[in-house]
């Protein structure tokens, strides 16, 4: 198939500022204090774009250009500015998909330099636009810089991964970055330099496949595990703090946990591929809510996968399987009085 | 008959596998699919280790697959009314799950459903690399008849949505004589599409190909074990092909 780089076609509607009026959806229902929001079910391409003009019409049929936009095939990894941007890691149609609701463009991450990505399933953005994509089969870790031009290797000739797949960048720019198949944690800091690695006791073996990662305000960072059944907190160390979850079907467990975020007051969202939900936990590890079932409608999840929390509460999951995104809104406490 | 119990005995005790020809049971060491800690020679494989607060279960084999029931017995903080919700709905065992009304009803054309799930769910280029072969558009040909289909047959019938990016064979559609009788009638006249299964070929009991159609991830049972069709259900590549596909045209080789 033959992709075109950059897929420029008109839009009106702003991502942030057009909540549509018709998602409802808040958890836990009345009478229960909201603290959930739907807020956009976003299906890529075909949301983003509105029919073609006339005009561009007849330049494609002279220049015979085909700008053809692609949905998604079963969105992993997600990343947003919270402003301008949101990148979809896309592992099956072996791409990124950036969304610029400035410019309504459409722009496809498909190469590093001259090869081609085979299986891009993470995204992480520092605070200068650079996007970080790991590529779980060929096992780099690609840089890219705010123009979505292909800038480098993380790591490269210090590092070997084995199997990159979720990524973080702590406010600091500080970049966290799984590795499945060595069972740790990589850091980078912000200019790009290999820091550390975790855990790092030689008999440790606090991680068994770990899959996804997230760091909140304060620098600890939370690690799906994914053959823990459970997240563990670590501090900005990487001693280990907590573990939350264990293998089973009830509220509070998880059977396959994929992607982890934090919001702005440390609650931890662990989505469950097998559950069709996320599952909202408070710093001790206790159970606040759980979002979704299974199903296609508005709120429902068909193996959801990665999650991403904004600056500003907004929290968006890769809803594989229904290939969409959908994106929800953490009501604060004193914001819903 | 001593002699026979005894020997019986010590085929068991040295581990005789009767079904020549098969690769490891999902119980034994060496068997991929087996998760334990004890099954040293795989490279995925539990901890062997309760120090672990609320992990205990590193000795057992179904618990990676197969989510036990476990509540953690309190109700979420931010929602007291959901106490009653006891357990999630989730695809625990393919042979307790799909068919189940709410998931049946859930599982539509377009989405992977049934054990496929299971699979995918690890299987997802993360925990495992997805099953991607790396000659795309092999089965441009056979994609062609089911997007025919597609157009004339609603509902979860066929599935193919991934096979353009994967050049897998698609999964999770329903494969009964209905659509076998539309496939080998005016105006497709398909003559290849059948359904003569071999040994182990079987499809879901809501008549669709999963995974599991060509796969046992429990033991590989195919004479030659070839790393391009792992868990093969069948003793031979073709058999398993021959199935479904009468090869009047060449069956959709890799």
């Amino acid at each position: 198939m033959f992709l075109s780089a950059c897929a420029k076609l008109p839009t009106k509607s702003l991502l942030f500022n057009d909540p549509d009026p018709a998602l409802l959806n808040v958890w836990p229902p009345p009478p229960e204090r909201p603290r959930i929001k739907l807020v956009k079910v976003f299906k890529g391409a075909e949301d983003f774009l509105l029919p073609k003009g006339r005009i561009e019409s007849f330049f494609e049929a002279l220049t015979g250009e085909h700008n053809q936009p692609l949905e998604f095939m079963a969105p992993a990894g997600v990343a947003s500015d919270g402003d301008r941007y949101i990148y979809v890691a896309d592992p099956s149609s072996r791409l990124v998909h950036r969304f610029d609701f400035h410019e309504n463009e459409i722009i496809y991450l498909t190469h590093s330099g001259t090869e081609p990505l085979a299986s891009p399933v993470g995204v992480a953005l520092d605070s200068n636009g650079n996007s970080y994509v790991t590529d779980s089969v060929k096992a780099k870790v690609y840089k890219y810089n705010a123009n979505a031009e292909y800038v480098g290797v993380l790591g490269e000739g210090v590092i070997d991964f084995q199997r990159p797949a979720g990524i973080a960048i702590a406010k600091n720019d500080f970049k966290y970055v799984v590795d499945v198949l060595a069972n740790k944690i990589l850091v980078f800091d912000r200019n790009d330099r290999f820091v550390s690695d975790f855990p790092n006791n030689v008999h440790s073996q606090d991680l068994n496949k770990p899959v996804n990662i997230a760091v909140d305000k304060d620098d600890n960072v939370y690690v799906t595990d994914a053959f823990n059944f459970s997240v563990k907190m670590f501090d900005r160390k990487g001693n280990l703090l907590k573990v939350i979850g264990s293998v089973g079907d009830g509220p509070g467990s998880f059977s396959r946990p994929k992607g982890v975020a934090v919001d702005s007051e440390s609650h931890i969202y662990i989505v469950d591929a097998n559950f069709d939900n996320f599952q909202i936990f408070n710093q001790m590890g206790q159970l606040l809510l759980f979002v979704g079932n299974t199903g296609k409608k508005p709120g429902q999840f068909f193996m959801p996968n990665g999650i991403f929390i904004d600056r500003d509460d907004r929290i968006y999951v890769t809803d594989s399987y229904n290939q969409r995104i959908q994106i929800f809104q953490y009501i604060k406490e004193q914001a819903s009085n | 008959m001593r002699i026979a119990a005894i020997l019986i005995v010590l085929a068991i005790l040295i581990g005789y596998d009767f079904s020549e020809g098969a690769g490891k049971k999902i119980s034994e060491i060496g068997n991929k699919h087996n998760f334990s800690y004890y099954n040293i020679s795989a490279n995925y494989r539990a901890i062997p280790t309760d120090e672990i607060p609320g992990f205990s279960r590193s000795n057992q084999i179904c618990v990676f697959c197969h989510t036990p029931h476990r509540s953690s017995g309190e109700g979420p903080l931010w929602n007291r009314q959901a106490t009653t919700v006891s357990f999630f709905k989730h695809f625990s065992s393919p042979t307790l799950a799909i068919d189940d009304p709410a998931v049946k009803g859930a599982s539509e054309y377009g989405q992977p459903n049934g054990s496929t799930r299971l699979c995918l769910s690890c299987h997802d280029g993360v925990t495992a690399l997805g099953a991607l072969f790396t000659t795309p558009l092999t089965y441009e040909t056979y994609q062609v008849h089911f997007l025919d289909v597609k157009n004339n047959i609603s509902g979860p019938n066929v599935h193919l949505p991934y096979q353009t990016y994967s050049s897998h064979h698609p999964v999770s559609f329903k494969y009964n004589i209905a659509v076998r009788n539309i496939l080998t009638s005016p105006p497709y006249n398909k003559t290849e599409y059948w359904f003569s299964p071999a040994p182990g070929v079987k499809l879901d009991r809501a008549e669709r190909m999963q995974c599991t159609t060509c796969h046992d991830p429990h033991q590989d049972k195919s004479e030659n074990p070839d790393p391009t069709t792992p868990f093969w259900t069948s003793k031979t590549y073709a058999e398993v092909c021959k199935s479904c596909h009468n090869l009047v045209s060449p069956p959709p080789l890799p």
